[in-house]
């Protein structure tokens, strides 16, 4: 269930009326609307029972910006309610005095499986963005600036948890997280991913739509389900025997912009020992995962979250 | 090292205080927030204090100050502070409690006590208090002083009465000189009659006694006490009978500190230092060390004196300074108390305050760098990359900006890059939060501050709420093998870690209307 038509209206209000957004970027994404009941306290923020979502795209500003203030992040609820406050934003300032400065907004939404129409914006859908967007792995470098609304490179932000870049923070981590009870190795992972396609009913029902974000990697059979995931299979253990880290890492990618990745992320846990609910131990991990991409090199257009942040940064 | 829990019960305004930071959260970071007087740079100078004095006698004045008129609400044990430290893969319990300085009625009223109270042994009750742990080290001190002045005047007796006895007249001179010598070299001189210290009188009783004129003795007539041997002979007897009575107190005190001994044993308690409840009471600060730890506490406690450290705000009352130090605050020259935090951190090396500009961190930092690079040239032949590598650390954390050092090291200037040219910065161009940040980087760097317990107090002052946010990481780079224990207003802060890092000192309710009438 989306926001409703009051909901909406009133949460557009109280980012319009919000001064930390003045002469700053502001950033729509996804996640539980969590109102900080009274003052914005360490108190306050204690008492939320779950870390915001958006403080993860928070700790992934890069290092690098640190001459200009730091964007300010909003969760907006599902896909829909930050396309749909992206556009009440916009349809209110016209109308109404704000804090906002309508050229430094933004909204960051998944790419996900199904497809989301976009009304009244210069892109008819989230498919149609993420192709204009991206090319390949990568970020179009010229397209950039023309975005507003961006939408993940990869289908979920979660994509974003379990690349293979991610492995040496796993490793390093005092968290120690774990999966099927053993220290994580993402390449095991990823072949379950591939395997278990097969289970996926969205993907299954979308093949077509979906398969178009990959179709120009020429190594890949993609006529149909059963033969992608043997074709991709072969491709990866090639890869691997080879130790072709660019090969791989294109594998991954690919692998991650089709196949819903938040199961898999969920199926990553904290150590026996552990004793603080598993959902803390998640919050702690996506934070260190955060520090990572903000460190990435944000000239490459490779890193997604990197490359998104330095585009906003020209506006900033 | 690792505080994993901390318990107040009562001190000043910390009520059931009971916190718990998890070892196996990540980053090691736990801001604390509570409203404004909430007690939370309270808890950090408490903690601070306890951690890093109890094992060191020459710091127990700061646990004085801190404990200073402290309410003992009960006759009997009340627990002030509780630790649940890490160490080396063990968890350490430390329970600091109070007693009022009346032993007797409290510990000695206990079978424990009294069992241990051998037949031979008199107890006087005047002695049955803690501070008389603290009397017994004094008067040792004080029979060791006087056994040593006994044995510098009797010497000096002998020997004077030999010189008298001695018909060369040089010799005599000889000896007497260095009789006074002596007397003077161990500042013994001193004890002697006033008119002795006086270069002529001196001069004079020694002429006495080498050459017994009539006119030296003329000269000392009008004070027979200047007769220097007369004067020794005195002094002798005087504290021949202060050393027999010293002892006759040690005895009874011994024998009551057996007692006092005996019985904190069988408590696990260790004596650390009396403290004032008012002016005319003392109190009693014991540690436990709990049941199944296998650590000796003395050399437990100066490990993590070592390990503990506070930073804190120059303007922050601090409680361990003397209650006459604080009231400076209050009149108009405030630069006193200003003195009195500087004296202290002279003594107390793992204590930090957010200056200004921390310029002798500075260059102390650079001088040991540069000392480096110059030990590696007289080892391998090459200098080493050690002051190179600190200014390049230090000019990444300042973006744009350079720091240069004065020729002789005497200050420092900096300047900024802007599209190619380099200009001096004037010390207003500098803000304060880039000041403060800087200054916090070099402390942890220059006191190598690793695998410890770091305190910090209100650390978001001066920052803007971007790097509010930004300092987390930057502790996580700067240095990740610490503890963190962040009293804070700042949610941008907190932001920067997840809602289960934060922890807080929840205000208690008021008791009902009927407790209050």
């Amino acid at each position: 269930m989306g926001l409703s038509a009051e909901e909406l209206e009133q949460h557009c209000q109280q980012i319009l009326e919000d001064r930390r957004i003045k002469d700053k970027i502001v950033v729509l994404c996804e996640g539980e609307i969590k109102d900080v009941d009274g003052r914005r306290t360490p108190q306050a923020y204690k008492r939320m029972e779950q870390m915001p979502d958006a403080n993860f795209y928070k700790k992934c500003v890069p290092k690098f910006w640190n001459d200009k203030p730091r964007p300010q992040f909003f969760n907006c609820g599902n896909r829909k309610d930050v396309v749909d406050t992206y556009c009440k934003l916009r349809q209110l300032n016209d109308t109404q005095e704000s804090y906002i400065n309508i050229e430094k907004l933004f909204a960051l939404v998944d790419l996900d499986i199904q497809l989301h129409k976009i009304n009244n914006y210069h892109y008819s859908d989230t498919e149609q963005i993420f192709n204009a967007l991206y090319k390949e792995t990568q970020t179009r470098k010229q397209a950039a600036s023309k975005h507003f609304i961006w939408v993940t490179g990869l289908i979920h932000k979660e994509a974003y948890f379990i690349t293979p870049d991610i492995q040496s923070v796993f490793n390093d981590s005092l968290l120690d997280p774990q999966y099927e009870n053993d220290l994580i190795l993402l390449e095991k992972l990823y072949l379950k991913m591939c395997h278990e396609i097969i289970k996926d009913l969205d993907l299954k029902n979308n093949y077509t739509q979906v398969i178009n974000r990959i179709d120009y990697c020429e190594y890949l059979d993609c006529c149909d389900i059963e033969i992608l995931i043997t074709s991709w299979e072969n491709e990866f253990k090639q890869a691997i025997i080879a130790v072709d880290e660019q090969r791989i890492r294109e594998l991954v990618f690919l692998l991650l912009t089709i196949r819903k990745a938040k199961e898999y992320w969920n199926q990553i846990e904290p150590a026996s020992y552990w004793s603080s609910g598993t959902e803390r131990f998640r919050e702690q991990l996506s934070l260190e995962i955060g520090e990572f991409y903000s460190k990435q090199d944000w000239n490459n257009p490779d890193n997604h979250i990197a490359f998104f942040f330095k585009t906003l940064h020209e506006f900033a | 090292m690792f505080l994993r829990r901390v318990q107040v019960p009562d001190f000043r305004v910390l009520k059931d205080v009971d916190i718990t930071f998890e070892p196996e959260f990540s980053p090691h970071i736990f801001p604390i927030g509570s409203l404004n007087g909430g007690g939370k740079s309270t808890l950090l100078q408490l903690i601070f204090i306890l951690l890093s004095c109890s094992g060191d006698s020459e710091k127990h004045f700061l646990i004085q100050n801190m404990l200073d008129e402290y309410k003992l609400s009960t006759e009997s044990e009340q627990r002030l502070i509780s630790f649940e430290i890490e160490n080396e893969n063990e968890i350490v319990k430390l329970d600091f409690v109070v007693y009022p300085d009346n032993l007797y009625s409290n510990l000695a009223n206990t079978d424990d006590f009294r069992l241990s109270i051998k037949p031979d042994h008199i107890i006087e009750e005047e002695y049955l208090k803690f501070s008389s742990l603290q009397e017994l080290k004094f008067l040792k001190e004080k029979i060791s002083e006087l056994e040593s002045t006994i044995q510098i005047f009797s010497t000096a007796l002998d020997n004077i009465k030999e010189a008298i006895n001695t018909e060369n007249l040089d010799e005599r001179e000889k000896i007497i000189s260095d009789v006074v010598e002596r007397l003077r070299k161990s500042h013994r001189i001193f004890m002697l009659n006033s008119n002795f210290h006086s270069p002529f009188y001196l001069r004079q009783a020694i002429e006495s006694l080498i050459k017994p004129s009539k006119k030296n003795k003329e000269l000392l007539s009008n004070n027979k006490s200047d007769n220097i041997l007369l004067e020794i002979e005195n002094k002798l007897e005087y504290y021949k009978n202060q050393l027999v009575q010293a002892n006759e107190s040690n005895n009874k005190i011994e024998n009551c500190n057996v007692m006092i001994l005996d019985c904190l044993k069988t408590k696990k308690l260790s004596f650390i230092c009396n403290f004032n409840i008012n002016p005319n009471e003392n109190g009693a600060l014991l540690l436990r060390i709990n049941d199944g730890n296998n650590v000796d506490l003395m050399s437990f406690l100066k490990k993590i004196s070592n390990k503990i450290f506070l930073a804190a705000p120059p303007t922050q009352i601090f409680l361990f300074t003397s209650i006459e130090s604080r009231k400076l605050l209050f009149k108009q020259l405030d630069s006193d108390y200003n003195s009195a935090i500087q004296s202290l951190k002279n003594r107390l090396s793992n204590f930090f305050t957010y200056d200004f500009l921390s310029v002798d961190l500075l260059i102390e930092a650079f001088k040991f760098a540069r000392d480096r690079d110059f030990k590696e040239k007289i080892k391998h032949g090459e200098y080493g990359n050690y002051y190179g590598n600190l200014l390049n650390e230090l000019n990444s954390l300042l973006g744009n900006k350079k720091v240069n050092f004065d020729e002789d090291f005497a200050g420092v200037n900096f300047q900024i890059d802007i599209n190619g040219e380099s200009r001096e910065l004037y010390p207003e161009d500098l803000s304060h939060g880039e000041l403060k940040r800087l200054g916090i980087y070099m402390w942890l760097k220059q006191r190598q501050i690793e695998n410890s317990i770091v305190l910090m107090d209100e650390i978001e002052n001066a920052f803007h709420p971007d790097w509010q946010y930004q300092i987390i990481s930057d502790l996580i780079e700067w240095e990740k093998s610490n503890q963190y224990i962040l009293a804070t207003h700042s949610y941008e802060l907190c932001q920067a870690l997840t809602p289960a890092h934060i922890k807080e000192l929840e205000p208690k309710l008021l008791p009902s209307k009927q407790v209050k009438n």
